[in-house]
């Protein structure tokens, strides 16, 4: 088994913090300390479009809408406010400007359906938005404030409605609608640390949580129990330990594999293999000596030998070095 | 601070910032010159000294404390920081000010419609038991001369709204929505993040605070004392209203305030059997009311009762009313329809004319952080969204195309574009305040919210009180109060709002994530 570095594309002249890859479309967006988000073509690895003047502080999280005639997405911002950007006639336009947050937006996620956004932040709220096919007007459904610190990361489930929430109160919290009102079915709690990413495992049969943290750990979360205010969460592993450092992000595979990054620059990938989790693959200095931010799967957007042969999955990680890299993992 | 009172039960529902940044601008009182060099040092019981590290004397440093004051001026959270809030005004400094005024000022109180909802379900009282039982242990247990219900206060609030409104409407050019300015928690929010919104505030000042006003008026005047001898303790379903007390607008109207909750644990704390209190009389304590008002207050007995509309004041209903009344003094027929919002915390009246079904003026609820910040989106100069490129306009133009003729003409209740909104920053507005007394019981609070608003709409409602007529015995009284006592109208109505300015803020300095 093996991993290699496919490309690595020079993005940004500052951090890249957050990366996002389309469920459809070979298309790969960052975010930037350098406040501009930008799109490439994984196919070839070429610049696509630059989505920038409009940000006064860092881009800190990207996320695409997963519905939509035209790929569009969605951007955090440490200016507090949220962009939504759309491709309509070749052409890629700044389709709105969602203000609510009162300081830093730290994540910005979509719904399976596209029809909810929700975003997280400093001010230690989540807002849950309403969007409207066009992504031109957002209305504002849910206020959730029971985080007592920073949130720093949301992302929903694929398969129904419900949102995780990471917080520098060391918690993970789960949401669902409630009546006409969003609320807490669930608080995850043993992390040692700020929790700083979660991301739900790609079935539909099993619903759990992988999550990362200051604690160094990365572990994984179970769902026993549901029903419709309340949700029985267990712990179920706590993943080998390799990070030294902080772990930053955190992405689930289709195929059940697991990759984790972090502040000591490591790209780790851990399988489920007879009856345990096993480190299978470690790249040390994924960015150079910088800090890996942020990392995700996707499926091979190229031959991953000279036969053509595309067993391998795609990972893609952001770094402080303000590169993007394409890894393939084999 | 109460031992009932937890971070838990604070619930603002704006939420309060991090810790309190307000510098604790203590001036140190040393007697050794200005040359000299201290150190702080803490003793075992943790109290600060300074150390002079030339002749090592020692001197006790003052804490530092913060008023509700420095709160209203401070922009670090939207509404008190939870300790202060906690610290001031609590049924413990009620109790110090008991006797520390027991000779030198006449103690009165007055309670709102929804704390007294909130104590009759947390006792199992009918709510005239809660009026009997407050008024008899407050005046023999703890020396109050008066007391009374803020039902007259109210009614002179939402009497003052619908004249600025109406007048506004016909004779304004401006012609954009008003806001709500009862609720002190929206009304922190807007002068602390939304200064933009302040000038969409209509500035009639709350209940409380004309209620605080009038009762030390006539108190004074019957007593024959001065208004500073007068000791208005108000009881109040939110915290938020501690700092409307402390508005700096005018003298003091309000004293203290205390929430249901305090009130519930003042009686606890102090093993009060609330039975020495009560009658087994079934029926309003009618005499009583009377008894305890002051002499030349107008309908003492109805200042407990209330008017239609929703639990928080029903400001907005009454609004519609007002301007039905008005129409139909020109002839004019019409109707109220009530539009449902996207949620049960929006919910807009509409008045159309029967005959054309023209729409002739509008008022909304808007309850609830989530619904305020759409209104305050909207009504945002920038709220709008930006739109790049002419992209949305030749979208809509090809929607507009593809839709052809079903277009829906469900009406959806839009409150940025009526007359007035009454906002509320708890969701289900003041019947579900912060000082609400849940029993400890915060699970179940939609079933709470549901008894309370059973209870408070079963308060008897104002006859000769009229919120809508223009020559009730309310306008009348009034006149003769600001009259006899010059008490202007800015000074009886008006709050003075500014933009309190944004400190900067120091936690976002050399922040990485």
């Amino acid at each position: 088994m093996s991993i290699r570095l496919v490309r690595s594309l020079e993005a940004h002249t500052d951090k890249v913090w957050s990366v996002s890859v389309h469920n459809r479309l070979p298309l790969l967006a960052t975010a930037s300390s350098d406040k501009s988000c930008k799109i490439y073509d994984l196919t070839n690895g070429e610049l696509v479009a630059t989505l920038d003047d409009t940000h006064k502080r860092s881009a800190r999280s990207v996320a695409w809408k997963p519905t939509g005639q035209e790929p569009s997405l969605a951007c955090g911002s440490f200016d507090s406010t949220i962009s939504i950007w759309g491709k309509d006639y070749d052409e890629w336009s700044l389709l709105a400007v969602i203000e609510g947050h009162e300081n830093e937006v730290k994540g910005v996620a979509w719904s399976k359906d596209g029809y909810f956004l929700a975003s997280c932040s400093r001010d230690k709220s989540i807002w849950i938005w309403e969007a409207d096919d066009d992504n031109e007007e957002f209305e504002c459904i849910s206020v959730l404030q029971e985080h007592s610190q920073d949130v720093k990361h949301v992302v929903w489930s694929q398969y129904e409605d419900l949102l995780a929430s990471s917080s520098y109160d060391d918690t993970i919290r789960l949401w669902k609608e409630d009546d006409d009102d969003w609320s807490c079915v669930a608080q995850l709690t043993g992390h040692e640390g700020t929790v700083w990413c979660s991301d739900f495992e790609k079935s539909e049969t099993s619903t759990r949580l992988v999550s990362g943290s200051d604690d160094c750990t990365v572990r994984v979360w179970q769902r026993t129990d549901a029903n419709d205010s309340e949700e029985t969460w267990e712990l179920q592993a706590i993943l080998p330990q390799c990070h030294k450092r902080a772990v930053y992000s955190v992405s689930w595979s289709p195929s059940g594999r697991i990759a984790s990054v972090g502040s000591d620059g490591q790209l780790v990938v851990y399988e489920y293999q007879s009856d345990q989790w096993e480190i299978t693959h470690v790249q040390k200095l994924s960015h150079g000596v910088y800090e890996a931010n942020s990392v995700q799967w996707c499926k091979p957007y190229a031959a991953d030998d000279d036969n053509g042969t595309t067993t391998a999955e795609w990972l893609i990680t952001g770094g402080d070095d303000g590169n993007v890299n394409v890894w393939s993992i084999s | 601070m109460s031992a009932l009172l937890s971070e838990s039960d604070l619930n603002d529902f704006i939420s309060p910032g991090l810790a309190c940044i307000k510098p604790a601008g203590e001036v140190r009182a040393s007697s050794n010159g200005d040359k000299s060099e201290y150190e702080i040092q803490i003793n075992g019981q943790g109290e600060a000294f300074e150390v002079s590290i030339d002749d090592g004397t020692t001197q006790e440093l003052t804490q530092a404390s913060i008023s509700l004051q420095d709160c209203l001026a401070c922009s670090g959270c939207i509404t008190s920081a939870e300790e202060v809030l906690l610290a001031k005004q609590t049924h413990k400094v009620l109790l110090e000010d008991l006797s520390k005024f027991a000779n030198s000022k006449v103690f009165a109180f007055s309670i709102s419609h929804q704390s007294r909802c909130s104590l009759a379900s947390f006792w199992g009282l009918p709510t005239y038991k809660v009026d009997e039982l407050l008024i008899n242990l407050m005046s023999e247990k703890y020396g109050f001369k008066f007391a009374v219900g803020t039902e007259l206060g109210r009614v002179m609030s939402i009497q003052r709204t619908n004249e600025e409104l109406i007048q506004r409407k016909f004779s304004s050019s401006e012609k954009s929505v008003q806001l709500s300015s009862i609720c002190p928690g929206f009304v922190l929010y807007v002068e602390k993040t939304k200064p933009e919104i302040l000038p969409y505030m209509l500035n009639v000042k709350s209940p409380q605070q004309i209620t605080g006003l009038t009762l030390k008026t006539l108190i004074s005047q019957q007593m024959s004392i001065s208004l500073e001898e007068v000791y208005h303790l108000s009881i109040m379903p939110c915290f938020d209203k501690k700092l409307e007390a402390a508005r700096p607008e005018d003298a003091v109207d309000v004293d203290c305030v205390l929430t249901p909750k305090e009130i519930a644990e003042l009686i606890k704390e102090e093993e009060i059997n609330i039975k020495d209190y009560i009658t087994t009389k079934d029926e309003p304590p009618n005499e009583l009311y009377t008894r305890a008002a002051p002499y030349h207050w107008p309908s003492p007995v109805e200042s407990w009762s209330s008017n239609v509309g929703s639990p928080s004041g029903g400001y907005a209903e009454n609004y519609i009313i007002a301007l039905q009344r008005h129409y139909r003094t020109k002839g004019v027929e019409t109707e109220i329809q009530h539009i449902s919002g996207k949620n049960s915390d929006v919910l807009e009246f509409r008045l159309v004319e029967t005959s054309t079904g023209e729409k002739l003026g509008s008022s909304s609820i808007v309850n609830g952080f989530r619904n305020i910040q759409n209104l305050v989106r909207k009504l945002k100069p920038s709220g709008k969204v930006k739109i790049g490129s002419g992209l949305a306009a030749r979208r809509r133009a090809r929607k507009t195309a593809n839709a052809g003729s079903d277009a829906k003409d469900e009406p959806v209740a839009d409150p940025s574009v009526g007359d007035f909104v009454e906002v509320m920053a708890c969701p289900g507005g003041c019947i579900n305040g912060g000082g609400i007394n849940n029993g400890g019981n915060t699970t179940d609070n939609k079933k709470l919210i549901n008894e309370l608003t059973e209870i408070y709409e079963q308060l008897p409602l104002i006859q000769e009180l009229n919120t809508t007529s223009d020559n009730g015995i309310v306008s009348e009284f009034l006149n003769q109060l600001q009259r006899s006592f010059e008490i202007t109208d800015d000074r009886m109505f008006k709050y003075k709002f500014s933009a309190i300015e944004k400190a900067t803020d120091i936690l976002s300095v050399g922040s990485k994530w």
